[in-house]
């Protein structure tokens, strides 16, 4: 558990930021509030972080710092979907996402033309994800196509996990929520998974930023 | 008298008044608007009490003001006093006075001359008080500049620039004055951590910084600095580190 955490005091030293810029960050929305855990040490209270989520936020904000400004980057980071709409073709023609994704969601919704939201639109990303890879077949798609409808509707915000497991040679297609830990029974296998949020805040960047960034 | 011209209301004398979306909503005497108010700008001279959620541009209370719910307003100035149920989100807060928010604030200017008391967390950019605070969370502030007058607290104060300074009336024969009446000017926090953090004044478990000035009169339990501390032979500090 300890190896897991990371004290503010080495996050700083590590990271090489400082206090004022983990505040600032904090106030813009950029490190999520449940990320500070606070524990007992033998100097008094402490702040914690998860180490392997924090050290990696802060790599892409000090990436992406130049080229976006503070409230531009939360907005990636936000779990609330960009306020975008576009035509599915739009994703293809800038190379988001290949044909035969977008052809199987055109074949599960049975829509064909009209703007898509952006739940809609990180179906498809996340699709084309999964059968770029190799990793589903087409028939395992449709499903990975339903669960996620069904995920993104009810479920606040972007997060959680889908997954794609394998037992006996039948393959499954789970979403989780905001959890971590997954058990599975002996011998079903993982094949591939993906995390909702990683996905989002990489197709709110190629879609640029919220939609507003290289508006100008 | 109530007068509805066109999209303004103004009560003059008592009244009360409904809410709704207006231009200019004006209480002179004693008011009250029942329901949510969105306007551009809102004044009140007197007593007046708003209940439920106030969205406006701007805002003056001058003479004390009860809203009952939160309230998004761009430019708050309070001369007198003034009491948000809920929370508060803005650009720009001035108090001479009292204010008093029981939720959350998140605003970019602040400036106080008298007191401020918030019933959470506290976000701003620049945080310029002369008197005292409460803040009951974390103070996350850019630059704090607090002038002591009487005793400020907050759970935790985290940020770029922390200077808190004792007014002229807090030492020599100011401070005399004021022992003698019981009055004591001190800041008081569990955890103050920033860049360059200059104190006086305060008491506090832990000080964290870069550049870190325990001047006079401070109780500091651990000092822990990156590059250079100064002490004031006047202060205690139970144990310093450098990191």
């Amino acid at each position: 558990m300890e190896d897991d955490l990371i004290s503010k005091k080495d996050l700083l030293e590590l990271a090489g930021i400082s206090y004022g810029q983990l505040y600032r960050w904090k106030r813009k929305n950029l490190i999520p509030e449940d990320w500070f855990v606070r524990r007992s040490t033998f100097t008094g209270q402490e702040t914690f972080f998860p180490r392997a989520k924090i050290l990696q936020r802060i790599a892409k904000i000090m990436n992406m710092k130049e080229d976006l400004s503070l409230d531009e980057l939360a907005d990636v980071f936000s779990p609330e979907p960009a306020s975008i709409e576009m035509d599915g073709w739009e994703l293809v023609r800038r190379g988001i996402v290949s044909k035969e994704a977008l052809a199987l969601y055109e074949e599960v919704f049975a829509s064909t033309s009209g703007l898509l939201s952006f739940d809609h639109l990180l179906s498809i990303y996340i699709l084309h994800g999964f059968l770029d890879r190799g990793d589903m077949v087409l028939d395992e798609g449709r499903k990975l196509l339903g669960i996620l409808q069904t995920q993104l509707n009810e479920q606040k915000g972007l997060s959680g996990e889908v997954l794609l497991v394998r037992k006996l040679g039948i393959s499954i297609v789970l979403a989780t929520a905001n959890r971590d830990t997954l058990w599975l029974e002996d011998g079903l296998r993982v094949l591939a998974r993906s995390s909702i949020a990683v996905r989002s805040e990489e197709l709110k960047l190629k879609l640029g930023a919220g939609g507003h960034a290289h508006d100008q | 008298m109530i007068s509805e011209q066109g999209n303004h209301i103004s009560i003059n004398g008592m009244g009360s008044a409904n809410g709704g979306t207006y231009e200019n909503v004006e209480i002179n005497g004693h008011g009250k608007v029942n329901g949510g108010l969105q306007c551009r700008n809102l004044t009140t001279n007197g007593r007046s009490r708003l209940v439920g959620e106030v969205r406006a541009d701007y805002c003056q209370v001058n003479g004390s003001s009860i809203i009952e719910g939160s309230a998004n307003v761009n430019q708050l100035v309070v001369h007198g006093s003034s009491t948000v149920n809920g929370s508060f989100q803005g650009q720009e807060l001035r108090v001479d006075g009292h204010t008093r928010f029981n939720g959350q604030v998140t605003v970019d200017r602040v400036d106080i001359r008298g007191s401020l008391s918030v019933g959470g967390k506290m976000d701003a950019e620049t945080l310029a008080c002369n008197g005292k605070f409460r803040v009951d969370g974390l103070l996350n502030v850019e630059k704090l500049e607090l002038t002591l007058h009487g005793s400020s607290e907050a759970q935790e104060i985290g940020g770029e620039t922390i200077q808190v300074k004792r007014s002229f009336m807090g030492s020599g024969l100011g401070k005399v004055v004021k022992d003698f009446i019981g009055i004591s000017d001190r800041l008081t926090a569990n955890v103050i951590e920033g860049d360059h953090v200059v104190l006086e004044a305060t008491r506090a478990h832990v000080v964290r910084g870069n550049y870190v000035t325990i001047g006079p009169n401070c109780e500091i339990g651990l000092v822990e600095y990156k590059t250079e501390l100064q002490r004031d032979p006047g202060s205690s500090v139970r144990e310093e580190r450098r990191i």
